[in-house]
């Protein structure tokens, strides 16, 4: 297993920092992340409907533990708490009515013996009212078509602590905290 | 939504371990060897002259034999279109394809340090491609690698 990573705050985030808590299309995708991730790049290129009555927070997930990262080969931690705040300064008190969907790499994926999913995790640290999907497999942003796209569905696997593929690519799953 | 044509590409490898492999596949233990495989310095050079197709948001992958260690690999980071190609340091889980075939970033990782076998129909693929994928040559596609997808008609 990786060594723990060091964890940031949200004062590591904003302008001038190593670290970007930043929205794209008008507000729709919103971004945290090391400045310098390959991702940013992709993020312009997105398309998301205008219409689609879901926001998209776009933060790195852990392949191994249960936990946000800051990079495709991440330096830090991102706590669930400090996400939580992020959110919040983001989308201010209109947060409570609005459904947000995780784009995190196994965000809804429960490992055994953790204290629930990713997902459910931040779904604690939101004020109530907050409607979250989360994705059990992969998520990448796409290059063709721009879009997200879900890796196959997996469960983790004790014995190899990896997650293991049991089906076609999933959908967003509604997060019950 | 850009409409774009979708294809399934053929896995090189299946592995339990690897990403993204189910438990019926096998293990990736049993294709390591001491030795490297004739051709793994082209192998490798084709490998990681393939496309990018997006980012994974959880790019980075432990390596399944040695967990102190990642799988991700470097490559020359180059991908279709606006996206500046980036290279450097990759994580495992990023897909590549040649157009027909696809992998992950993390097998140049354990052929490179397990010289992990590949089969011999992809080598004769890549052999006839002179070691080397033609970007030009892969159309702008919908790329998909997962075993279990079914492909829109």
């Amino acid at each position: 297993m990786s060594q723990p990573l060091p964890k940031l705050t949200v004062a590591d985030f904003g302008p001038g920092r190593d670290h970007v808590a930043e929205s794209y299309h008008g507000g729709k995708v919103f971004a945290i992340m090391h400045r310098n991730d390959r991702a940013r790049m992709f993020l312009p290129f997105v398309q998301v409907d205008p219409l689609d009555p879901f926001h998209y927070a776009v933060i790195h997930g852990g392949a191994e533990v249960t936990q946000f990262e800051d990079n495709e080969l991440p330096q830090f931690e991102i706590p669930v708490h400090v996400v939580a705040e992020l959110l919040v300064n983001e989308f201010g008190a209109a947060i409570v009515s609005m459904s947000i969907r995780l784009v995190t790499c196994y965000g809804h994926l429960f490992r055994t013996g953790d204290g629930g999913t990713l997902a459910e995790k931040l779904g604690r640290k939101l004020p109530a009212g907050v409607q979250l999907e989360a994705s059990i497999g992969t998520v990448s942003l796409l290059h063709v078509p721009p879009y997200f796209r879900f890796g196959e569905t997996v469960v983790w696997d004790d014995s190899l602590r990896l997650a293991c593929t049991t089906g076609q690519p999933g959908d967003w799953k509604p997060v019950v905290p | 939504m850009t409409t774009v044509e979708t294809v399934l590409v053929r896995p090189v490898v299946r592995f339990r371990e690897f990403p993204f492999g189910t438990r019926g596949d096998p293990s990736i233990v049993e294709f390591t060897s001491e030795q490297p495989q004739v051709h793994q310095r082209d192998l490798l050079r084709y490998l990681r002259s393939g496309l990018i197709t997006g980012i994974a948001m959880g790019g980075s992958l432990p390596d399944y034999i040695d967990r102190s260690k990642k799988a991700d690999a470097t490559m020359e980071g180059k991908r279709r279109g606006d996206v500046p190609a980036s290279p450097g340091l990759w994580g495992g889980v990023n897909e590549m394809t040649d157009g027909e075939w696809g992998w992950h970033v993390a097998l140049i990782y354990y052929v490179e340090n397990y010289n992990v076998r590949l089969p011999e129909e992809f080598i004769k693929h890549a052999r006839r491609h002179h070691w080397q994928v033609n970007h030009d040559a892969v159309p702008a596609s919908n790329y998909v690698f997962d075993y279990h997808v079914r492909v829109p008609a």
